[in-house]
Order: C-alpha cells, then sequence, then structure tokens
C-alpha cells in the first residue's frame, strides 16, 4: 500500500519522502480544484523527473467536473501528460477516463469521484475500461470497503482516509453570491482557508467552505483517520491518500509518518487526535426504505 | 425536431394527469432502487397499470432506477429489470454502472443515464453511449450554449431539465445529509441539508446575519428558453417534482405544452400568457438557473423561499354524467356556496364556474366545502371529464 501525499513545494519532497511518502500528488493549475497550491506544466514536468529519481512515483489530480469548453484544456492537458513519465492521473470525472485513451493514458487513470464507487460490481465495471484503479467512495461502512476489497482482486483499489473529506461540491459561487446579495465588497477568496458554516442545530459543527473559480466546496466539521481501518483494509489497498486541505504543514508532515510507524501513530493522536474521528466508517447510514 | 415533454408523477393519478395535461411521457419511481423515497412511489402492478393508461395515448413510462447502489442494494435488480421489461416499460434511468450493464440484458427496456451522474462534456455523453445507454439526462449545470456544443457532437439522445427543484451541489457527489442527519443522499434519503440556514464566519468573526448564509438555488423556470432550446434539437425536456401535487404537475405541464406547440406553429403567445399560467401552481421562487450562463446572487434563495399559488387548487372532477350533467368533486382545498372558480382542462377552455347547488355524497346540501378529500356533488351545465381541475379565482 502506497502512501500518497499532496505536494506544495519541491523543497518538501525530500522530507515527506523520509517520513514515508510514496507517491506525491501535484494540482495541475487548468483542471484542478479545491486546492492551495497548483503547479503549472513545466513545474510537474520538474517534479516527475525529481521524484523519479529518488524512486517515488507523481500522480496529477484533476479533480474538476469536466464541462464542454474544457475538453481542449484537458485535451492538451493529457497530451502533455502522455509526454512525460506520470504515474497515474487522479480524476473525479469519467470525461478524462473517456478521453485518456488516445492518448495511451488509461491505465494511469485512477477515477476518483469520491462518492460513487460504493459497491462490488464497480471495480469489474472500471477494469473492462483498463484503468489503474478506482477509489472507494468516502460515505461508505468499513464493512462495506472489506466486501468491495474481499470480492475483488485485478485492478488498483484505493482510498481517501486522512483529512477533512468533503461533502458538496457545487458550480455556484456561493460566496461571492452571499456577499453580493449583502451588497458588500467580496473578500479576496483566493486559498483563503478560513471561511466556516454552522448550522443553529449542529453549534459544535463548524464546516469549512472553501471557494475558488470552479465552484464551491463543503467539508466535514471533523477530519478523518484512518489508523485502525487501515491496518483491516491494507492487503486491498493499492493507494492510500493523505488529503492536505485545511492541514497545517506540522500536523500534516507528522500524520505522513504516523501510517508509517505506530509510535508515530500514538505521537500523532496524543497531539491531534481531538479533532479527527471515524468518519462514516461506523455510520451507516439510512437508505430509503428506513426513513 | 419536437422534443419530448417529460413529467414527473408520484402516483398513478398523477401519472394520468400528467400525460391528460400534455407530457408525451412520464418518469416515475418503483418501490426499488429509486431516489426521492417520499414520492409514494408505485408498484409492480401501479407501474403496469400506469404503462397501459400511457400507451393507449401513445405515450411513454420510464421508471427510474437512481440510486447510487451499494452492495445491499445488488440483489433483486435482475428481476425487477425483467417485470419492468415484461410489462412495457420504456426506459430505465440509471446511475449506477451495475444497473446499466444489468439493464442492457434487456433489451426491450431502453437505458437514460440519470443526472446523479453529472454528464457535462459530449466526451462522457458518449462514453456512456458506448456503455449501451440510449439517453443522458445532462447535469443541471449546463448552460444552452453548452448543451448546443454537446449535441453538434454527439449522436446520443439529451434530456435537459427545463422546470423545478435544483441540487445546489453537482448532483452524486453531495454527501451533506449523509454527514448531518445519517441519510444517504443518494439512496433517497436527502434530508435537504443545502437549503438550512447558516452562519458565516471567516476567521472566528461572525459575517451573516442571522443565519442567512444559504446555498440553495431557485427552482428552475426555462418558459423563455424553450424555443433555443427545441432549436438546440435535445431529444427531451424533463421537468422535476415527483413529489409535486397533482395541481401543480397539471398546470406546469400544460404551460410548457403549450409553449413548446405554440414555438413549433409559430404562434407563440406573449411569454406572461405562460408564465402566468405557472403562477396558478408554483410556490417556489425561481429563474433560469445556468441554461443562461454563468450565476449570480440572483439565481440563489436567500430569506423566504415561499410564495403563494396565484390560483388555489380546490377540486378536481371524477366523474360526470351527461344526462343529469351532475359532476362528481374530489375536494383538495376549502371552497363555498358562490365562489368562483375557474374550470381548468386539458384543452385549456378555463371557463368560469359559481359553486352552487353543492350536495355531499347522500345528498345533504353543503355550504362549505371543507372537509379533505370529502366527495361532493354539483350541477355543472359545461359538459366536464375526469381530471378536468377546479381552482378558485382570486
Amino acid at each position: 500500500m502506497r502512501i500518497v501525499v499532496t505536494l506544495h513545494s519541491l523543497l518538501e519532497m525530500k522530507q515527506m519522502s523520509a517520513l514515508g511518502a510514496d507517491v506525491f500528488l501535484v494540482n495541475s493549475d487548468c483542471l484542478s480544484t479545491k486546492t492551495m497550491k497548483c503547479f503549472s506544466k513545466m513545474d510537474i514536468a520538474t517534479i516527475i523527473e525529481e521524484a523519479h529519481q529518488i524512486n517515488k512515483l507523481v500522480y496529477v489530480n484533476l479533480n474538476t467536473i469536466i464541462h464542454e469548453p474544457d475538453i481542449p484544456i484537458l485535451e492538451a492537458f493529457l497530451s502533455f501528460l502522455a509526454a512525460t513519465n506520470i504515474d497515474g492521473i487522479v480524476c473525479f470525472d469519467l470525461s478524462v477516463v473517456a478521453l485518456a485513451e488516445q492518448y495511451g493514458l488509461n491505465d494511469k487513470i485512477i477515477y476518483q469521484p469520491g462518492t460513487m464507487n460504493t459497491n462490488s460490481y464497480d471495480p469489474w465495471f472500471f477494469r473492462k475500461l483498463k484503468i489503474k484503479g478506482i477509489t472507494l467512495s468516502k460515505d461508505i461502512t468499513l464493512a462495506e470497503l472489506i466486501a468491495i476489497g474481499e470480492n475483488y482482486q485485478g485492478m488498483e483499489i484505493s482510498l481517501v482516509g486522512h483529512g477533512y473529506s468533503f461533502l458538496f461540491y457545487s458550480k455556484r459561487l456561493l460566496l461571492k453570491s452571499y456577499f453580493e446579495y449583502r451588497g458588500k465588497p467580496v473578500p479576496n477568496l483566493s486559498n483563503c482557508d478560513g471561511f466556516r458554516l454552522i448550522e443553529n442545530q449542529r453549534p459544535e459543527e463548524m464546516y469549512p467552505i472553501y471557494e475558488d473559480g470552479f465552484g464551491t466546496h463543503i467539508f466535514r466539521s471533523r477530519k478523518l483517520q484512518s489508523f485502525n481501518e487501515v491496518k483491516v483494509m491494507r492487503p486491498y489497498l493499492s493507494d492510500f491518500f493523505v488529503d492536505r486541505m485545511f492541514i497545517e504543514d506540522e500536523e500534516y508532515y507528522a500524520s505522513i509518518g504516523a501510517y508509517k510507524d505506530e509510535t508515530n501513530e500514538l505521537l500523532f493522536l496524543n497531539r491531534y487526535g481531538n479533532s479527527y474521528d471515524s468518519g462514516f466508517y461506523y455510520q451507516k447510514n439510512k437508505e430509503r426504505d428506513h426513513i | 425536431m419536437k422534443p419530448e415533454l417529460l413529467a414527473p408523477a408520484g402516483d398513478l393519478e398523477r401519472l394520468k394527469v400528467a400525460l391528460l395535461y400534455g407530457a408525451d411521457a412520464v418518469y416515475i419511481g418503483g418501490t426499488q432502487f429509486s431516489l426521492r423515497f417520499r414520492a409514494s412511489n408505485f408498484t409492480l402492478s401501479e407501474i403496469a397499470a400506469g404503462v397501459k393508461f400511457a400507451h393507449a395515448l401513445g405515450k411513454k413510462v420510464y421508471v427510474t432506477a437512481n440510486i447510487v447502489m451499494h452492495n445491499d442494494d445488488l440483489g433483486g435488480l435482475d428481476a425487477y429489470l425483467s417485470d419492468l421489461e415484461k410489462m412495457g416499460v420504456d426506459a430505465v434511468i440509471a446511475s449506477s454502472p451495475y444497473v446499466v450493464d444489468r439493464a442492457i440484458q434487456h433489451p426491450r427496456l431502453a437505458i437514460h443515464l440519470s443526472t446523479q451522474q453529472s454528464v457535462a462534456s459530449s466526451v462522457l455523453v458518449n462514453f456512456w453511449g458506448k456503455m449501451g445507454v440510449s439517453r443522458v439526462v445532462l447535469a443541471r449545470e449546463v448552460s444552452l450554449e453548452e448543451i448546443k456544443m454537446i449535441k453538434s457532437a454527439t449522436n446520443v439522445e439529451l434530456e435537459v431539465f427545463i422546470h423545478g427543484g435544483m441540487c445546489s451541489s453537482y448532483s452524486g457527489r453531495c454527501t451533506l445529509s449523509n454527514d448531518m442527519t445519517n441519510r444517504d443522499a443518494n439512496r433517497g434519503g436527502c434530508a435537504h441539508s443545502c437549503r438550512w440556514n447558516y452562519d458565516l464566519y471567516r476567521y472566528g468573526e461572525l459575517l451573516s446575519n442571522g443565519a442567512d448564509f444559504q446555498m440553495a438555488s431557485k427552482d428552475l423556470q426555462t418558459i423563455r428558453i424553450i424555443p433555443d432550446l427545441i432549436v438546440s434539437g435535445v431529444t427531451a425536456l424533463k421537468i422535476e417534482g415527483r413529489m409535486k401535487s397533482l395541481h401543480y404537475i397539471a398546470t406546469v405541464v400544460n404551460a410548457y405544452r403549450r409553449v413548446i406547440d405554440d414555438t413549433l406553429s409559430h404562434h407563440l403567445l406573449p411569454w406572461n400568457e405562460y408564465e402566468n399560467a405557472i403562477a396558478k401552481a408554483e410556490n417556489r421562487k425561481t429563474s433560469s438557473g445556468f441554461l443562461v450562463g454563468e450565476l449570480s446572487y440572483e439565481q440563489q434563495l436567500y430569506q423566504q423561499g415561499i410564495i403563494e399559488p396565484s390560483q388555489d387548487f380546490v377540486g378536481v372532477i371524477l366523474d360526470y354524467d351527461a344526462i343529469t350533467k351532475i359532476a362528481t368533486i374530489g375536494q383538495r382545498n376549502v371552497f363555498k356556496d358562490g365562489d368562483t372558480v375557474e374550470l381548468f382542462t386539458p384543452d385549456n377552455r378555463n371557463e368560469l364556474l359559481i359553486i352552487q347547488n353543492l350536495q355531499d355524497a347522500d345528498g345533504n346540501p353543503v355550504k362549505i366545502a371543507n372537509h379533505a378529500m370529502q366527495i361532493l356533488r354539483m350541477p355543472i351545465c359545461q359538459t366536464v371529464k375526469l381530471y378536468d381541475l377546479l381552482r378558485k379565482v382570486p
């Protein structure tokens, strides 16, 4: 199981590698959203080269919904990636899967829609497409994750198991619209990680909300950690993503080490554990027949 | 090309009303595999009855099987699809690859891809076409210009939403409800957490005023865009709202039926003729959504989102004796002797009647019809038919 970490700077690469990172996830400056740091094509080419020199992998994150005007941008980006030695393309929209074959990149694709990959059949469906792998849905239980893992071998399965899970992705610019509605000047929203929502029935929960040019994202109020669950899921997982959004560098680095070493895990939980929970692992959502 | 007008139906009565008032097809949910759990979902025998009714009119029925399936949901799908195919259902609306792949085994069932997949590019439309899908319901976030671009690059049928409620999030990707209420948004349990009020903070500073931050949008209303949508070549125009009332369905379907037909016959009326018709039943603020391009705060729903329909729906005709000229009426809202009501019919007769000589089912005089769903009788000179509606004139 590879630990996938989000890279914010070339300068972090060796430190993260020493902590146990196996794969660096980089955001593009064209089709990546909910990110605090993006890289140009030239930067990405350099990162790939330097990561490979230390025997690490690089995935690029294309996590927007692809609209028709995005297609030429996506084609240009895939054309660029085809000329690199990129190790993985993490995508949120199946348009990327549909186009990747033309560029000989389908075996690099990891389909990571956040939701959707929720049952044991899904890996079989995507295996037909000869892609690298799929990331299982963030909102299913550990028992469901294990059942999918046990049922399927033959394509890579991954999990986003650490950090603020996103709950909501809208094309609407909700923060900008709100300030306009109130007749207030719109503050600089770029890379602003400080906005939170509180619903009056849940005053103890503060939901991060983030807006960029692709829309608005809302996240769980508490961070997810998966130290125990990873021990169970490890046989089935090829990649384990440690998400970085809204997390301070020091805490983030500590989390990487914590997934590699139980002593580090204890230290991490002692210091940061109060702001984490187990997400949906043990929370079986009620479906329609039970409401 | 004349697009199909596709309407929602929460039960058999609304299915019939939607088709009688102008829909070319209806979409309904069964008791399994369907979102909108409160939408009075159809039993198999009700689906069969709906199909029989629709096909007799030369119209179609689509059945939703659009939940995002977990392992617990997989069982029974093949038998369910077989039943749908045998009873002549025209298409199944799917979002899960499992449903798509299983439905392919039932060649008389067309497969429509649900908006839950948030398809917004021609590349993805064609991808699903290769997977066996004959029609894709586009994401509600696409603009009219994008629809035209997509249409020019695909032969797969396209369906777009033209009226009704809209998710604020990209469909299928939202788990607000799952997290906040433990109700699975993608398996029919959505608690509509996006329609709640929130306080907004930035680095601990309260910015909102009395929890007035909202993420919900106004409902979609596209009367003025219908001619452009027809020109775009989309196959189907879809009205949202399997949970909506009989009156709402009849009114909205009929208004869009008229604007489609009037566009194609080059006899369009002033826009407010159609918009005022919709206002007789609409109780939510509306906008044209993403169809006209980028949104502003004006498309968002802040403060109170409920408005009063301009006319109250008071009754539905259940029977009419042409010899005695006595109509049997199902009460839906309070009305009384002396009230003026509009007779709203599928062929838009829109005649005015005075309520008089109202009786209950036993022939006792009734001055005020204030018992919910009461069966009433009243002489009406004009010939009326089953599912003609009565609504109070303000």
